[in-house]
């Protein structure tokens, strides 16, 4: 049965934007503290194999998750350790780490397929809507909001929470100054260090836990480098959101909805080569980052800067 | 005492120190690689000996590393000058592509000139197209302050789309099924150098542009303001520099070092564009401009590890079937312990100069 | 610390020392390449093995065409006793260096899954006058290259007549990897024409992913087609293949499998597949090497579903579910090509 055009494309704009929703909160959560986050791209390819890798091996979505999440934390971890602990080039240490971790799922993935024949290799169930039936079917609200699964609802709460907590906590306040001058906040008796850990740690388990959302909702399997510049993405969104959780949140949703564009394009059928339709979100991406031009914010004054405690 | 003197004579050779760690980061991954393979049941001995004998051992797989080094130490070398004034180009992939392109575009028209303008105009065109295309993600961080990390990333994945489309429409070569360009013609190809290998004249080109990068950046006016702005920009401004006139110019050597890569790969080793013509070129010089420290010296060598890399991991596959995505885990620990390990380096070096003042 | 750092550096020097020392031929004793003796660990047996190296583009584990010519192999490297090596993601521009690199070695027999491959093969076969290439799906070939094809349109213009003639919506969905490339257009003008064969009014959507790897890509654009009214999706694209399956048979529209036969998924929307295994085409060029009946032909040998080269596999599931006349259009259909009645334009 055709649905109508703006449903199928509002619908998968949400689907397709879920992921850039949790690397772009991790990615954000870990910038406020003054880290770059990098190794988004890796870290939601590792999340993406190891949530399927667990549930593949225990039967269970819920431990799938945790495997990825698990993941998330360890890779956050280790990001955080030598980005912090040694003051090296974030940049670099996030690109390292995309090229391992690329490798890494890639090469566990060969592992596992060789030890199993093909057709065990699926997932027998995934994460379902938990909306069905009627509410599903009204235009436009069934498609956005009803036809999703509970990873979606879950990150539209962790985005109002994040800022419910940066603006309106003390430990929240403390996290923006961390980023802001890491210096004066530490003279304040505030821990940069542990706030800057804590962030970049959890920022690594949000993205992992956007790439379990392709293997474990969207895909029963995983395939090499499914992530596809996902991560980038992401980080582009934060950059067009300003630093805000909301101007992120709608970015997320923005390059979704370009993804989803360049389907429809292909589908209608309007004579434009399928190169330029893929091309449509990165064209977004760039006219993203000309247009915040001069706006006030350029995200916290310490960000990518090393911050080394004085010996 | 025994001491003092070791620490004079690191004082002296502070490469030792520098070039050591990155040995043990090498070793380091060499390791992790090992035991990977030793998990999937491949005796990591015998994975390493083809590892080396496909890269270094014989002439073919020689000539395949010295084959990608070219492409390799270009990519690097855009990587790196940006990288010193500050400027983070991940587009070397782009360039690369922007290069050829340009370089593929004046080759076929180049039938009839003679052999030195045949090769050297296509070459040129390769240099203008890179940085054309870094210079749009510079007139966007200059114009508009648009974090250039992202706006290069972005103009990769929309060159490769570009010229997915040009080597399937309008260059397409129409008297084959594959979608790429029409094979240059001979007298635009750069000249093979060695009898029984591929190694080719761009090889040279190559080093050149090395040893030009590291005279432009030591021993000139303008080399001396891109380091200060690079290092710290405020001083630069008191110094005078015109920064923005610095800046403008490492964008452009930045692209056109790419692009050679791009037009030189094309005129010596592949003599027609395609989709994945670049493969992953200007990624890896990213690794290499790292893992070298950015010095010539320094660049060399890594270039040279990253092309045996490559190789060496496809003999390993051929010899013993080890996955080829060991490649990405062995150059993912190189790039992490090196830039680890720039930290000891300096805390190294520093101990050795308190050393002397004490 | 100094001391502990410059202990480091000498040692790690030895060591590397150490593993230069190992840069000689690891297979040595023979003198062939690096696995001409009985040293190079999986190898070993009588000289009077034959040497065969295999390599494809993109990675072995696709669950399609690659995992397929793999699978191939390795059943032929146990039932013939081959020396078997490859090597997987060999890009379009190092084929010529590592088939050179198998060539020079001392391999037997040099076979890719690629049929882009084949024009470089051409050239490379050249040089080694003595070594046996293979391609599949070649259209070009040399006198010491073996090269078959499948028409690569005769499945495709049946799995087109079915879908043509369950249809309701008469639109066709069809996901590739490009939309303009010659294998892309060619899967496009045969489907469409078989469709068309039996219902002129049927539209063909063609879509690209751009991708082999991105799933959730892929699966979004079946439901882009989906959404749009297409009833049967057939998509070719790596990895996406079965994703995209997965999601017809969720959401009840029919599908078709491409490469390798997954009629298997469903008893209910899989109408078919589309076969034309590389294990068939390896198969036969390994054979003929070591029967030594066929060591090359100048101009690629086609063969279609009448050699079996190539198959529309109907999924038997469905022979009481669908109207009869489904079936007798495609025996008719099966009839007229093999009788050479059919033609389609190809690109």
């Amino acid at each position: 049965m055709p649905v109508s055009l703006l449903d199928t494309t509002l619908g998968m704009a949400v689907r397709m934007s879920t992921p850039y929703l949790f690397a772009a909160l991790g990615g954000l959560l870990a910038q406020r503290s003054g880290v770059y986050n990098f190794a988004l791209e890796g870290m939601m390819l590792g999340g993406a194999y190891f949530g399927y890798f667990f549930t593949l091996l225990t039967g269970n979505l819920l431990l799938g998750i945790l495997g990825a999440v698990i993941f998330g934390l360890l890779s956050g971890w280790l990001l955080a350790f030598i980005s912090i602990r040694f003051g090296v080039s974030q940049m670099v240490v996030g690109l390292g780490m995309n090229t391992l971790f690329m490798g890494l799922t890639s090469f566990c993935s060969r592992l596992l397929s060789n030890s199993r024949d093909g057709s065990a290799l699926n997932l027998d169930r995934l994460i379902g809507n938990i909306i069905s039936g009627p509410a599903a079917e009204i235009p436009v609200i069934g498609s956005v909001l009803c036809s999703q699964n509970l990873m979606t609802y879950l990150i539209i709460a962790l985005f109002v929470f994040y800022a419910w907590f940066t603006r309106r906590t003390e430990y929240g306040l403390a996290l923006r100054a961390v980023g802001e001058n890491p210096a004066a906040s530490q003279t304040a008796g505030i821990n940069v260090f542990r706030y800057r850990y804590l962030s970049v740690i959890i920022s690594g388990a949000l993205a992992a836990l956007g790439g379990a959302y392709l293997t474990l909702t969207q895909v029963s399997r995983f395939s090499e480098n499914m992530t596809n510049g996902r991560g980038w993405i992401a980080i582009a969104a934060i950059c067009l959101g300003r630093w805000s959780p909301a101007g992120t949140f709608f970015s997320c949703l923005l390059f979704g909805l370009a993804s989803a564009a360049s389907n429809q394009i292909q589908v209608l059928n309007i004579g434009i080569p399928y190169q330029f339709a893929l091309m449509v979100p990165y064209i977004l991406a760039i006219l993203a980052l000309v247009s915040i031009q001069g706006k006030s914010s350029h995200g916290p004054a310490a960000l990518g800067k090393p911050y080394m405690k004085n010996r | 005492m025994h001491n003092q003197k070791l620490k004079a004579f690191l004082r002296k050779r502070s490469f030792l120190i520098t070039g050591g760690m990155a040995l043990i980061a090498i070793l380091l991954a060499m390791l992790v690689g090992g035991v990977l393979i030793m998990l999937i049941g491949i005796d990591p001995i015998l994975a390493y000996r083809y590892f080396f004998y496909g890269a270094f051992g014989n002439i073919y797989g020689f000539g395949e590393t010295i084959n990608k080094f070219t492409p390799l130490l270009c990519c690097a070398l855009g990587f790196s000058i940006a990288q010193k004034s500050g400027f983070f180009n991940l587009g070397g992939e782009g360039q690369f592509y922007a290069g050829a392109l340009c370089a593929a575009l004046a080759a076929a028209n180049m039938g009839s000139a003679s052999p030195i303008v045949g090769i050297a105009l296509p070459v040129l065109a390769g240099i203008v197209g890179g940085a054309v295309l870094s210079s749009i993600a510079g007139a966007l961080k200059i114009l508009f302050n648009a974090n250039e990390l992202l706006s290069t990333m972005m103009l990769n994945y929309i060159m490769q789309y570009l010229i997915a489309l040009l080597v399937s429409g309008a260059l397409k070569n129409p008297n084959s099924s594959m979608e790429q360009t029409v094979p240059i013609p001979d007298p635009v190809r750069l000249p093979a150098l060695m009898e029984g290998s591929r190694l080719h004249a761009g090889f040279f080109i190559a080093l050149a542009a090395l040893l030009l990068v590291w005279f432009l950046h030591q021993r000139t006016v303008l080399g001396f303001e891109m380091r200060l702005s690079g290092m710290n920009p405020k001083s630069a401004r008191y110094a005078g520099v015109n920064e923005r006139r610095s800046l403008i110019i490492v964008i452009l050597v930045s692209g056109a070092l790419a692009g050679l890569g791009g037009a030189l790969e094309l005129q010596g080793n592949q003599y027609k564009l395609m989709s994945g013509f670049s493969n992953n070129f200007g990624f890896d010089g990213i690794g290499i401009a790292v893992m070298g420290q950015y010095t010539p010296a320094g660049i060399f060598l890594s270039t040279l590890l990253f092309a045996a890399l490559r190789v060496g991991t496809g003999s390993m596959q051929r010899g013993v079937g080890v996955p080829t995505p060991i490649l990405y885990i062995l150059q993912g620990v190189i790039i992490i312990s090196v830039i680890v390990s720039n930290y000891f380096v300096r805390r190294i070096k520093d101990s050795l100069v308190e050393g002397r003042d004490a | 610390m100094k001391k502990k750092s410059f202990f480091a550096v000498t040692m790690s020097i030895t060591l590397l020392l150490t593993l230069l020392a190992g840069c000689s031929d690891p297979g040595a004793g023979s003198g062939g390449g690096p696995s001409g003796g009985d040293s190079a660990g999986q190898t070993g047996g009588e000289a009077s093995r034959l040497k065969v190296a295999w390599i494809c583009d993109g990675v072995l584990t696709d669950g399609g065409w690659n995992t397929n010519g793999y699978e191939g192999m390795q059943k032929l490297a146990e039932e013939y006793d081959l020396e078997v090596s490859y090597q997987e993601n060999v890009p379009q521009t190092d084929v010529g260096d590592v088939l050179r690199n198998y060539a020079s070695e001392g391999y037997d027999m040099v076979l890719s899954n690629e049929q882009y491959h084949c024009e470089p093969m051409v050239e490379v076969a050249a040089d080694f006058p003595n070594v046996t290439f293979g391609c599949v799906n070649a259209y070009v070939s040399a006198e010491n290259m073996i090269a078959f094809s499948g028409t690569l349109w005769q499945h495709n213009y049946l799995a087109g007549v079915m879908s043509g003639m369950v249809t309701k919506s008469n639109k066709l969905g069809l996901i590739t990897f490009s939309t303009d490339s010659d294998s892309a257009l060619t899967y496009l003008s045969s489907f469409r024409a078989g469709a068309q064969s039996v219902n002129p009014d049927i539209e063909v959507v063609h879509v690209a992913t751009g991708s082999f790897s991105d799933l959730a890509a892929g699966k979004e654009m079946a439901t882009s087609l989906i959404d749009q009214g297409c009833d049967v999706v057939y998509c070719n694209s790596g990895d996406c293949n079965a994703t995209v399956m997965e999601l017809c048979i969720e959401r009840g529209v029919y599908t078709i499998s491409a490469i390798v036969d997954r009629n298997g998924m469903s008893d209910e929307y899989v109408l078919g597949s589309t076969v034309n295994l590389p294990s068939t085409q390896l198969r036969m060029m390994v054979e003929g090497k070591l029967s030594g009946t066929h060591t090359g032909n100048v101009t690629p040998i086609v063969g279609g579903i009448e050699d079996g080269i190539e198959a529309f596999l109907v999924n038997e599931s469905l022979q009481d579910k669908l109207d009869a006349s489904v079936f007798e259009a495609i025996d008719e259909a099966t009839a007229e090509i093999i009788a050479g009645n059919v033609t389609v334009e190809l690109p």
